[in-house]
């Protein structure tokens, strides 16, 4: 794919060539050019307005390029400087105090390319916006919500995705059984302040490679498909997407994560193009990722089941690493479990499962500060995470956890213990056997170290180490897995 | 990266343990008969399972016998062997044999634990495999869009399905998301023989979730005709599927299946598994095992699993008793605009607003 300009020079003349060309009032309206240019805006117009507004002072090696929103710039690097600085990629400068990790996000790769991109989806947008807004939306609370009914995967979906009540992403979507994939008539998407870099293009393409995955199809994705949208006596008829093509905003993305979208068709994303971006857009720490990838590479995993299991919720973050990391039995798991007739393999696939729930169950509690107990006013729901991490330790089938908040007593414990100091080590089961106790013993020398136990299950034997008691009883357990089976079984088709 | 563990231990036959290693054979037996989709007694014959591992593992702790397994055995043993049951399975070790006969005729129970985080090594048994490729993209090579290319989409699998006979790894055909009508009449062209010379092929039937069906699909099997030979004796007018699509009832005898049976959640091959044994054992029993000539018109819904399932079962009954049964399949046509409701296309059936036309017949 094109990376970029190379060197000051290439930077240079991509900017002469944007500063030169005509584009449209849409873009004109967003484009800072140097002095009385055909803009509306012009570049020191742009640096007073970060040197009034900005909550930081902006970073010399960045140009203003074009405003992305009303409070933040699409900046080009002019200059070498860190990891993030190079030269000729185009990052989006915050006025507003942001978390550190969301400012200087990578917006595009190249100046031409993302004003050009630009120019493309705005051009597009009206008859975008028309087309969810004023058709498919109501045709579809007309012909489905109204009736509640669920409409077949080959009716024209629209999906709509929405942060702090603004509405970042549009799109329609519908399986189409002439190719085998999926059709999109409408995506619309946007950068506002309060949501980070291209959040909406990630979400939105992660939504509809779930449906693309559920529906059983290619993954193919297409956006030249004629598709008809009918409901009472309405009726629409679209030939594909506005754009006639993969749309620039999710072009612009894949960019940023080293895709590129529309290689070999520009109207279409192919499976091998849709399996990269499946990987990309799904969010993983680091370890999890690494582990992912070795499961896709060494083990014969499907990378696409791999995500939908962590996108669609049947496997948390924790949950997954959890399988990969600890049994070979993870493929079967993933892919719905052993039939119940071969009652070994399936007590172990069982084992492996109530293990990972277990861990996924006590990481979701050390992590929480839920204050529904507090008095401290109005029960806060949203961003009560500690931030603890994690880390699996294959070797001895455990998890590490890391940058927990010392509370006073450690959660799950029927006797009051201060909580230790880090990390934690935590064992999972729910047969503890000798060499667990014994393996437990050792650990507790060099750290606080504790077994997990179903509530019901009797009291192990351990020397130095705890025990954790989850709430939930061993039948509880093996409901809630065999809930997670069924659905990784059914969730193709 | 942990390793499974597999081992019988010898677990006293006391009067709980008796009961409830009764209680687990008599859960998986009930287990065995219930419909694919119910889980009831899954689920019961698992929480029994549990407690009964459970309690092996106290045992085993406690010091009782054991015997380890290798990892090849698992796959054929059973979660108990109690004194006087069923032989232990031949893939155990004939060592593992003679203990647990011993054990038994001591009074105790073989009981199979196993493990799955036993000391192991990094991959050390784990064989290095390749990842999937993407799925092939399908095109056109007529550039035909909507339903003709799914037409030729399906059909090109029917085709390759031909193509790939006695090969190892056949290719599957997969009817997910192609109309009834088309997967009917294009599965009738392929069932039959039409004077080729070629061998009849059992084609695989796969659906999009990634299940098989276990039961294959006869192509090349048949000479086809549209009707019997003789007068039948008996016909009928059957809704594929109750419930679906209720304008068929006031043209219709009856359905072939029950919704509530078929629309449950479960893998689509178990759906078309149950549809054809269902569907075999009514149409015995309708043509009297082929003593009777029966002509159905099938009233067909779009749930693609119940067609193949029951086209499956109508072939298999036609290859053992030819001449015995014709279907025609009716499929269900849009309702007309307004300016033209009422009127009927040529050759169809109306009924209050209910429209059918008739496919090509399925006799022989």
């Amino acid at each position: 794919m094109d990376a970029g300009p190379v060197g000051m020079d290439a930077v240079y003349e991509a900017l002469g060539a944007v500063y030169a060309a005509n584009w449209s009032d849409e873009v004109l309206d967003l484009l800072c050019v140097p002095g009385d240019g055909k803009s509306l805006r012009t570049i020191e117009e742009a640096f007073e307005v970060v040197d009034r507004d900005s909550a930081y002072a902006l970073p010399p090696e960045l140009l203003p390029l074009s405003f992305v929103d009303d409070r933040s710039l699409a900046c080009v690097v002019i200059e070498e400087g860190d990891h993030r600085m190079r030269p000729g990629s185009i990052l989006r400068w915050h006025l507003d105090e942001v978390a550190p990790d969301t400012q200087l996000r990578l917006l595009d790769v190249d100046p031409v390319l993302y004003v050009s991109s630009l120019a493309q989806e705005l051009g597009a947008r009206e008859a975008g916006l028309t087309r969810m807004l004023d058709e498919i939306g109501p045709s579809y609370q007309e012909a489905y919500l109204r009736n509640e009914k669920r409409p077949r995967d080959f009716v024209v979906r629209p999906i709509r995705i929405a942060c702090q009540n603004v509405i970042v992403g549009l799109a329609a979507i519908a399986q189409e059984a002439s190719f085998d994939g999926l059709t999109v008539v409408a995506w619309q998407t946007c950068e506002v302040p309060h949501v980070a870099t291209h959040e909406a293009n990630r979400a939105l393409a992660a939504l509809v490679l779930c449906d693309a995955f559920q529906n059983g199809g290619t993954m193919e994705i297409r956006f030249d498909r004629s598709a008809r949208v009918t409901a009472g006596s309405a009726s629409y008829s679209y030939d594909g997407h506005p754009e006639a093509q993969v749309p620039a905003s999710l072009r612009r993305y894949g960019r940023t994560v080293g895709i590129e979208l529309g290689a070999e068709d520009p109207a279409a994303i192919f499976p091998a193009e849709a399996r990269e971006l499946f990987l990309a857009v799904t969010p993983m720490r680091p370890g999890l990722r690494a582990r992912v990838g070795d499961a896709i590479e060494n083990r014969g995993m499907a990378p696409e089941r791999l995500c939908f299991s962590l996108l669609s919720g049947v496997w948390r973050e924790i949950e997954l690493d959890w399988l990969l990391g600890t049994s070979d039995l993870a493929a079967s798991i993933l892919a719905g479990g052993a039939d119940w007739r071969q009652r070994p393999i399936r007590q172990a696939e069982m084992e492996v499962c109530r293990t990972a729930l277990m861990a996924g169950m006590l990481f979701a509690r050390l992590d929480g500060r839920d204050g529904a107990s507090a008095d401290e006013g109005p029960r806060m729901v949203e961003d009560r995470r500690v931030g603890v991490d994690w880390e699996i330790d294959p070797e001895i089938g455990a998890v590490r956890f890391f940058g927990r908040e010392r509370e006073e007593r450690l959660p799950w414990l029927a006797e009051v213990v201060e909580d230790p100091a880090e990390p934690l080590i935590v064992l999972p089961r729910s047969i503890v056997t000798a060499e667990l106790a014994a393996t437990v013993s050792r650990l507790a020398e060099e750290g606080p170290v504790a077994v997990v136990v179903p509530r019901d299950v009797p009291a192990p034997r351990l020397g130095k180490g705890l025990v954790m008691r989850c709430p939930d009883r061993l039948s509880d357990l093996d409901k809630a897995v065999e809930a997670k089976l069924l659905t990784a079984r059914i969730s193709r088709g | 990266m942990r390793a499974v563990e597999a081992r019988l231990v010898a677990l006293p036959c006391e009067a709980g343990v008796e009961a409830l290693i009764a209680d687990v054979e008599s859960a998986a037996a009930r287990a065995a008969k219930a419909d694919h989709a119910d889980r009831a007694d899954i689920v019961r014959f698992e929480t029994l399972s549990v407690q009964l591992e459970q309690q092996a593992v106290l045992a085993w702790s406690a010091g009782a016998a054991s015997a380890a397994l290798p990892a090849a055995a698992l796959a054929e043993l059973p979660g108990a062997l109690r004194p006087g049951g069923a032989d232990p399975p031949a893939s155990l070790p004939a060592s593992v044999r003679a203990e647990v006969e011993s054990w038994r005729q001591r009074g105790c129970a073989a009981v199979a634990i196993c493990l799955p985080f036993a000391p192991g090594v990094e991959g050390g048994d784990r064989q290095e495999r390749e990842p999937p490729p993407p799925a092939e993209r399908w095109e056109s090579e007529q550039g035909s869009r909507g339903r003709q290319a799914v037409e030729e989409r399906f059909e090109a699998q029917l085709q390759a399905a031909l193509g790939g006979a006695g090969a190892e790894g056949r290719n599957a055909i997969s009817p997910s998301g192609v109309q009834n009508t088309v997967v009917t009449e294009a599965l009738r062209r392929f069932v039959d023989r039409g004077g080729s010379g070629g061998e009849r092929v059992d084609a695989p039937v796969e659906y999009r979730d990634g299940s098989q069906a276990e039961n294959t699909f006869p192509l090349r099997a048949l000479t086809l005709s549209e009707e019997l030979g003789e007068e039948p004796e008996l016909s009928l007018r059957m809704a594929l599927l109750s419930i679906r699509h209720t304008e068929m009832d006031a043209v219709v005898d009856g359905a072939w299946l029950r919704n509530a049976e078929i629309s449950r959640k479960r893998p689509a091959a178990q759906t078309d598994d149950l549809v054809y044994e269902i569907s075999r054992a009514q149409i015995a029993e309708l043509t009297r095992d082929g003593s009777r000539r029966l002509r159905l018109q099938m009233f067909q819904t779009g749930l693609e699993t119940a067609v193949v399932g029951f086209y499956r079962a109508v072939t298999m009954h036609l290859l053992e008793h030819p001449g015995s049964l014709c279907v025609v399949p009716m499929y269900h046509q849009a309702p007309p605009r307004p300016k033209k409701r009422g009127r009927a296309k040529k050759g169809g059936v109306v009924q209050s607003r209910a429209p059918f036309r008739p496919g090509t017949g399925w006799a022989a």
